[in-house]
C-alpha cells in the first residue's frame, strides 16, 4: 500500500474512558477504565470502502469518532491526507472537517427537528464558505435530486418528522456528500433501515465513491452486509484488531478462530441450514475487565498456553492479509 | 392451541391507524412460528394483541382469538391476568427494562412462581433454580442483580421467567436483536432446547427473515397490517408465493454467495392511517396488475400454503 | 401547531379559554382610553356607591369608578409584569444557554448564583428589593424581574444540558460548526416550546405576585390605578358589606393568573405530543 494511494493512517491508537468511581473506591481502589479502543493500526486508501466489523463492546464506534476527531486519542497517531491530524483543534479541525464527513446510525436522531431538509444540507456550505444564498440552494436542489428525494423543492421545505427512516437517512447522506469529502465515517448507516431499502441506501453510497471518488470507514456488527460493500475488512473484538484483509481473502480463507465463529454464526436465508456452526461460550467480556494474553482466549475453542501469557501481534500472513494469533506467530 | 381468526387492531387518535387487517393465524402445540416483516407490519401489534397489551389507543375492532377454544377477545383484564405467564407470557428486546433493578434475578422468579401457584417458597426457589440451569445459567448467580450480568444473560433470565408458569406459547418479539450474533446463535439453540424439553410454542417476531428460516417451523410473513403469507419454512425459501416475500429474500445479503446483486424494493411502506387502495403492496410490487389497485385480493389456500395475492385469487 | 391545538381535545380547550382571557385583557389594557367610561384617578360620584346603571362597578371610597380602574388597571399590572418578563427573559436565556452548553467553571458559578437566588421565596425577595428601589412601574418591573431570572435560567440550562448530548448537536460539530453556531441554529430553535411553556406559567406567577407587592404598597404609587392596591383599600370596607371595591379587582387578579395559566398548561399538554 503505497504512499499517494494512502488518505487515512492509524497507528496504534488508544482510547481509554475512566471509569466513574464511588468516594470509597477513589480512596482504596486502583484507577479503573473502559479500555474501548486498546492499540490498534490500519490504513484506508483512496475511494476504497473499508469496514471495520465488530460487535458491541468491540470498540468500532470509538474508532468512528476517534477518527472524525470527536473525541482525542488517548495515545496513538491519526494521518489524514497527509495530516498528522491527533491533537489538532480550532480553525485546522473545523478545516479538516470540509474533507471528513459523518454519516450516523439513526435517521431520527441526526437531524436537528426544527431545521429544514434544505437548511440542514445547506449548513455545511455556509459553514465552510463554500457557498451562499441562491448559489447553496441549487447546490441543494442538485444533491436532493442525486439521494433521490424528489420532487426536490418540496423535499428542500420539509422538516424531518414528515419524512420516513429511509428518507431521513439520504438526507443525512445528502448533507454529508455536499462539501465533497475525501473520506466518510459512515456508523451502521443501515442497520435501522427496512431490509427491502437497505441495498438501495449502500447503491447510492457506492455511487458516491464512484462519482467524488472518496473513501469509507465502514462500521458495522453485519458481516454480510460488509461482504456485500466492502473493498478491504477489519475484524474487531474487544478494543484490538483480530484479522485485516480484502474481502475475497477473508471470507473465501478466514484465519482468527474469533472469524470463523462469526462467519458461522450468521443465518443466511437458505432454510433448514445445516451448517458448520463453531459454538463459542459465554459473552464478550466488559472493556473494563479484559482478560490477559491474547483477549479472545477465554473463549477461543483452539487456545493454547501461550494464550494466556502474551498477547499475540498483527502479523502479515499473506499479501495483504494479516492476523492476531498465536496460531499463526 | 392458538387461533387467531381475522384479527382487525386499530389505534386511535388524529387518524386511525389501521395496524392489521383481517389477519388469521394458527399456532400448533409446540411449534415455532415465526412472524416477519418490516416496520409498519403489524407484527409487533399482532404479538401485543394476543396477550391483550394493546396501549390505550390500540382496540380490536374484528375478528377473534381462541386459545384452546377459549375465546379469549373481549375478555376482561382480570380473567387475562391470569392467562398472562400461565398460558401464553412474552419475552421483549430490551431485557433491561422489563427487569426489576432492585430483585436479584432468582427472586424474581420465584416471586413470579409464588404469586400465582399454591408452592412454597422454598418449591418456588428450587423451580427457579432449575429454571435458570435450563436457560443456562448457572446456579450461584441466583443471587446476582440484573446489572451484573450481559445483555444475553439478562435475556436468559427472561426466558426463565416467561417459562415459570409452564406457559403453552412464548411470544418472543425481536428477543435477539440488540444482541451479537454469537448469543443470538446461543439464544435460537436455547428456544429449540426449550421447546424439546417443554413442549412449550414459540411465536417469534422479527426482521431477520434469515434467522426465522433457521429456527421457525413455518414463517407468517406480514405487510401493511396484512398477511400476505403463510407457509412451512422450507417451502418459503425454495420457492415464495407472494411477490413480497421474493422481493425480500432477494435483499438479504447471504454470506455464502459471490458477487450478490442485492435487490431492494422501491418506494416506502405504506402509510396506515392512509393505506393505499386494493392491495397495499400494489405500489411497489413488481407483478402488479390492474386488478391489484382496485381490489382487495382474497386469501388462497396453495397446497396448505396461505398466501394473499391477486397472481392465486380467483 | 393549530392542527394539534384543535385535536387536542380538553388541553386546545385550555389554551383556546387562556388565549381569550389573556387577549381580552390585552385589548382592555391597550385601550383602555376607549373602554373606561370614566378618568380613573378623578373622583366622579359618592363614596363607596354600589354598583348601578351610572357606575357598573360601584364606586370606591374616594368616589373614583371602580369599572375605570380595574380597566386602566389592567395597563398597570400588564405593563409592570411583561417588562418584568421581558428583562427576566433577556438576562436569564441567554446565561442559561452558555452556561448549559460551556459547563465547567462557568456553570458552577452561574448556577450558584441562580440557585442562591431561586431559594429565596418569591414574594419576599420582590418586596425587599422594592423595598430598596422605592415604588414605581420601573423599579417594579426591575424587582420582579430578578425574582425571575433564575427561573428561566434554570429552565433553560436544564433543556441545554441534554440536548447538547443529542445526536444532532454531534452531527452538527462534526459537519464543522461552531459553537455560536450551534447554540443559535441547533439548541435554540428546541428551546422556543419551552420558553413559551415557562413564560405563561411565569407571567401567571409574577401577576400574583405583583398584586402582592401592590397590596402592601410596595408597587405603584398612588393614584396609578392597580388591582392589588384597590384591593387593599377596599379591603377596610368589606366586612361592612361594601363588596364592589375588592371583589373586582381581585377577580380581574385571579382571572389574568388563570388565563396565562391555562395558556402555559395547555402549551406544556402539546409541547409533548407536537415533539414527535
Amino acid at each position: 500500500m503505497g504512499g499517494d494511494l494512502l488518505l487515512l493512517s492509524v497507528y496504534d491508537i488508544v482510547k481509554y474512558f475512566p471509569v466513574a468511581r464511588s468516594f470509597i473506591e477513589r480512596l482504596f481502589g486502583e484507577k479503573r477504565y473502559v479500555r474501548a479502543v486498546d492499540g490498534i493500526s490500519f490504513e484506508v486508501e483512496k475511494a476504497e470502502v473499508f469496514s471495520l466489523v465488530g460487535e458491541s463492546g468491540s470498540g468500532k464506534t470509538t474508532t468512528g469518532k476517534l477518527i472524525l476527531r470527536l473525541i482525542e486519542p488517548t495515545s496513538g497517531r491519526i494521518v489524514f491526507d497527509g495530516v498528522d491530524i491527533t491533537h489538532i483543534r480550532g480553525e485546522k479541525l473545523r478545516e479538516m472537517r470540509k474533507h471528513m464527513q459523518v454519516i450516523y446510525q439513526d435517521p431520527y436522531a441526526s437531524l436537528n427537528p426544527r431545521m429544514r431538509v434544505g437548511d440542514a444540507i445547506k449548513d455545511p456550505l455556509e459553514i465552510h464558505g463554500i457557498a451562499k444564498g441562491e448559489e447553496a440552494k441549487e447546490m441543494v436542489l442538485d444533491m436532493l435530486e442525486k439521494v433521490g428525494l424528489t420532487p426536490a423543492e418540496d423535499f428542500y421545505r420539509a422538516y424531518p418528522r414528515s419524512l420516513s427512516g429511509g428518507q431521513r437517512q439520504r438526507v443525512a447522506i445528502a448533507r454529508a456528500m455536499i462539501t465533497k469529502p475525501k473520506l466518510v465515517v459512515a456508523d451502521e448507516p443501515v442497520s435501522m433501515i427496512d431490509v427491502s431499502l437497505r441495498a438501495s441506501i449502500l447503491e447510492l453510497m457506492l455511487k458516491f465513491r464512484d462519482e467524488i471518488g472518496l473513501s469509507y470507514l465502514f462500521i458495522t456488527h453485519d458481516l454480510a452486509v460488509a461482504k456485500y460493500i466492502s473493498d478491504r475488512i477489519a475484524i474487531m473484538y474487544l478494543g484490538k484488531i483480530v484479522e485485516i484483509g480484502g474481502k475475497k481473502e477473508i471470507f473465501s480463507n478466514p484465519l482468527h478462530p474469533y472469524t470463523k465463529a462469526l462467519m458461522s454464526a450468521i443465518p443466511v436465508p437458505v432454510p433448514g441450514r445445516k451448517r458448520e456452526r463453531i459454538k463459542l461460550p459465554g459473552e464478550i467480556p466488559s472493556p473494563i475487565d479484559v482478560p490477559p494474553g491474547c483477549r479472545f482466549h477465554p473463549r477461543c475453542p483452539s487456545r493454547m498456553d501461550v494464550c494466556r501469557e502474551k498477547e499475540p501481534a498483527l502479523l502479515e500472513v499473506s499479501k495483504g492479509h494479516l492476523v492476531a494469533c498465536h496460531l499463526f506467530t | 392451541m392458538l387461533k387467531v381468526e381475522d384479527l382487525t387492531v386499530h389505534y386511535m387518535g388524529r387518524k386511525i391507524v389501521r395496524a392489521l387487517e383481517g389477519v388469521s393465524i394458527e399456532i400448533k402445540k409446540g411449534e415455532i412460528m415465526g412472524v416477519v416483516g418490516e416496520s409498519g407490519s403489524g407484527k409487533t401489534t399482532l404479538g401485543l394483541s394476543i396477550l391483550k397489551l394493546l396501549p390505550p389507543n390500540g382496540r380490536i375492532v374484528g375478528g377473534r382469538i381462541y386459545l384452546d377454544d377459549l375465546d379469549i377477545t373481549g375478555m376482561s383484564e382480570e380473567k387475562m391476568r391470569e392467562i398472562r405467564g400461565r398460558q401464553i407470557s412474552m419475552v421483549f428486546q430490551d431485557p433491561m427494562t422489563s427487569l426489576d433493578p432492585l430483585m436479584s434475578i432468582g427472586d424474581q422468579i420465584t416471586e413470579t412462581i409464588v404469586t400465582h401457584e399454591k408452592v412454597s417458597k422454598s418449591e418456588a426457589e428450587k423451580k427457579a433454580l432449575s429454571l435458570l440451569e435450563a436457560v443456562g445459567i448457572s446456579g450461584d448467580r441466583f443471587k446476582d442483580f440484573p446489572h451484573q450480568l450481559s445483555g444475553g444473560m439478562r435475556q436468559r433470565v427472561m426466558i426463565a421467567m416467561a417459562l415459570s408458569l409452564n406457559p403453552k406459547l412464548i411470544v418472543a418479539d425481536e428477543p435477539t436483536t440488540a444482541l451479537d450474533v454469537i448469543v443470538q446463535d446461543q439464544i435460537m439453540d436455547l428456544f429449540r432446547n426449550l421447546r424439546e424439553r417443554f413442549g412449550v410454542a414459540f411465536m417469534l417476531i422479527s426482521h431477520d427473515l434469515s434467522l426465522e428460516l433457521e429456527v421457525a417451523d413455518r414463517i407468517a410473513v406480514m405487510y401493511g397490517g396484512w398477511l400476505v403469507e403463510l407457509s412451512e419454512s422450507s417451502r418459503i425459501a425454495e420457492d415464495p408465493l407472494s411477490p413480497y416475500t421474493k422481493e425480500l429474500l432477494a435483499a438479504i445479503p447471504n454470506i455464502e454467495l459471490e458477487d450478490q446483486k442485492l435487490r431492494f424494493i422501491p418506494g416506502n411502506p405504506p402509510d396506515l392511517s392512509n393505506p393505499p387502495p386494493g392491495c397495499r403492496f400494489h405500489p411497489r410490487c413488481p407483478n402488479r396488475m390492474d386488478v391489484c389497485r382496485e381490489k382487495e385480493p382474497p386469501v388462497s389456500n396453495i397446497e396448505g400454503r396461505m398466501v394473499r395475492c391477486w397472481l392465486y385469487g380467483r | 401547531m393549530l392542527k394539534a391545538i384543535r385535536s387536542a381535545g380538553a388541553d386546545g380547550l385550555m389554551i383556546i379559554i387562556g388565549l381569550i382571557i389573556v387577549i381580552s385583557v390585552t385589548f382592555m389594557a391597550v385601550f383602555s382610553e376607549y373602554i373606561a367610561p370614566y378618568d380613573p384617578i378623578t373622583p366622579v360620584g359618592r363614596a363607596v356607591e354600589p354598583p348601578s346603571s351610572k357606575f357598573i362597578m360601584g364606586t370606591d371610597s374616594i368616589g373614583r369608578d371602580v369599572f375605570s380602574r380595574v380597566v386602566f388597571g389592567s395597563r398597570t399590572i400588564m405593563m409592570v409584569v411583561l417588562l418584568s418578563t421581558a428583562i427576566s427573559m433577556l438576562i436569564g436565556i441567554p446565561l442559561g444557554m452558555l452556561s448549559g452548553y460551556a459547563g465547567g467553571l462557568l456553570d458552577r458559578a452561574l448556577s450558584l448564583v441562580m440557585d442562591s437566588i431561586y431559594a429565596f421565596p418569591g414574594l419576599i425577595l420582590a418586596i425587599a428589593i422594592a423595598a430598596m428601589l422605592g415604588p414605581g412601574v420601573y423599579n417594579t418591573a426591575v424587582s420582579l424581574a430578578v425574582v425571575y431570572i433564575p427561573t428561566y435560567f434554570r429552565m433553560v440550562r436544564g433543556q441545554v444540558l441534554s440536548l447538547r448530548e443529542q445526536l444532532f448537536v454531534e452531527a452538527a460539530r462534526a459537519i464543522g460548526a461552531r459553537g455560536s453556531r450551534i447554540m443559535f441554529k441547533y439548541i435554540f430553535p428546541n428551546l422556543v416550546y419551552i420558553i413559551a411553556v415557562v413564560f405563561s406559567l411565569n407571567v401567571a406567577d409574577a401577576i400574583l405576585t405583583e398584586a402582592g407587592l401592590s397590596f402592601l404598597g410596595l408597587s405603584v404609587v398612588s393614584p396609578t390605578p392597580d388591582w392589588g392596591f384597590d384591593l387593599k383599600n377596599g379591603q377596610r370596607y368589606f366586612l361592612s358589606g361594601i363588596w364592589w371595591p375588592v371583589v373586582f379587582p381581585g377577580v380581574m387578579i385571579i382571572l389574568l393568573a388563570l388565563g396565562f395559566g391555562f395558556l402555559g398548561e395547555g402549551l406544556n399538554a402539546i409541547m409533548g405530543k407536537e415533539e414527535r
